[in-house]
């Protein structure tokens, strides 16, 4: 779901670290960033759930903001999702 | 059609198609822009029961959906101040249960193997970062998620409604979550 306008933008300043939380607390914590966002505005989020690249893919479609990026170093994933509205 | 009947007009068949087209469009519209809803039951008070329901309700809330649990019988238990602490699991009947070293099954029955089972499974989902009850109920609430307390129950077991959560929606009964549950899209019963 990288775009190529979406990976020379700048990394966004704010990062929510859910490393080393299982299902739910991942999607918990990024509803709850992402509220916290203007519009328009992204954040980086890093989880070690496996099942959180799923997951995180899936509260895209379901909540309707963006996932710009999303990859995986070792056991850590990395996803940047954008506040749509 | 039978040989007696005139075919309607073209125009008049052209209106009744293009009316039922119409109504199919709109009803496929409302369901795909209607915020989606989720209803779930939850009758069981043992902690490995509590879980399943309150992932989900939060989950859903998360992703902007509807999100509703009926708390019934023993599951009236998760959403009760005291109580909620208190959840616990028996190893007696679950052979399924991981134990550090392989024993028989009927040694769950000596006392102090639940409170023991129930120590070494909070344990084992804190170190693996798995929230606690108490924060899975407080983040469904905070979320949005709808947790009715069920009337019946709460009459029977002789809790107040001052015993359970704040968060909690007004006690109910069956007819109001079936009003509530009637329009959801997922329904789940733990």
């Amino acid at each position: 779901m990288t775009t190529e306008q979406n990976t020379v933008a700048t990394a966004p300043a704010r990062v929510v670290d859910a490393r080393n939380v299982l299902c739910p607390t991942p999607i918990v914590r990024l509803t709850a960033a992402i509220r916290e966002l203007p519009v328009g505005a992204s954040l980086r989020l890093i989880a070690t759930d496996p099942g959180s690249d799923a997951d995180v893919r899936a509260w895209a479609v379901e909540s309707g903001h963006e996932l710009v990026e999303a990859g995986r170093t070792g056991g850590e994933y990395h996803f940047v999702v954008r506040r749509t509205h | 059609m039978s040989i007696g009947t005139a075919p309607p007009a073209t125009s008049e068949l052209e209106a009744t198609v293009r009316r039922m087209v119409d109504e199919r469009l709109a009803e496929a519209d409302r369901k795909r822009t209607r915020r989606k809803k989720i209803a779930l039951i939850a009758t069981k008070g043992t902690l490995d029961w509590a879980y399943p329901p309150l992932i989900l309700a939060s989950t859903a809330a998360s992703l902007g959906w509807d999100a509703g649990i009926f708390f019934t019988f023993y599951g009236l238990n998760i959403i009760h101040k005291k109580k909620r602490e208190e959840l616990a699991i028996a190893p007696i009947a679950n052979p399924a249960m991981p134990m550090p070293v392989p024993l028989p099954n009927l040694l769950g029955a000596i006392p102090g193997m639940t409170p023991f089972a129930t120590f070494m499974m909070k344990r084992m989902f804190r170190t693996n970062g798995v929230a606690s009850i108490r924060e899975l109920t407080d983040v469904a609430i905070e979320a949005g998620a709808k947790l009715f307390p069920c009337g019946m129950t709460m009459q029977v077991f002789g809790y107040r409604a001052d015993d359970l959560l704040a968060g909690c929606q007004p006690v109910c009964g069956a007819a109001a979550f079936l009003s509530y549950a009637s329009d959801a899209d997922v329904t789940l019963a733990f």
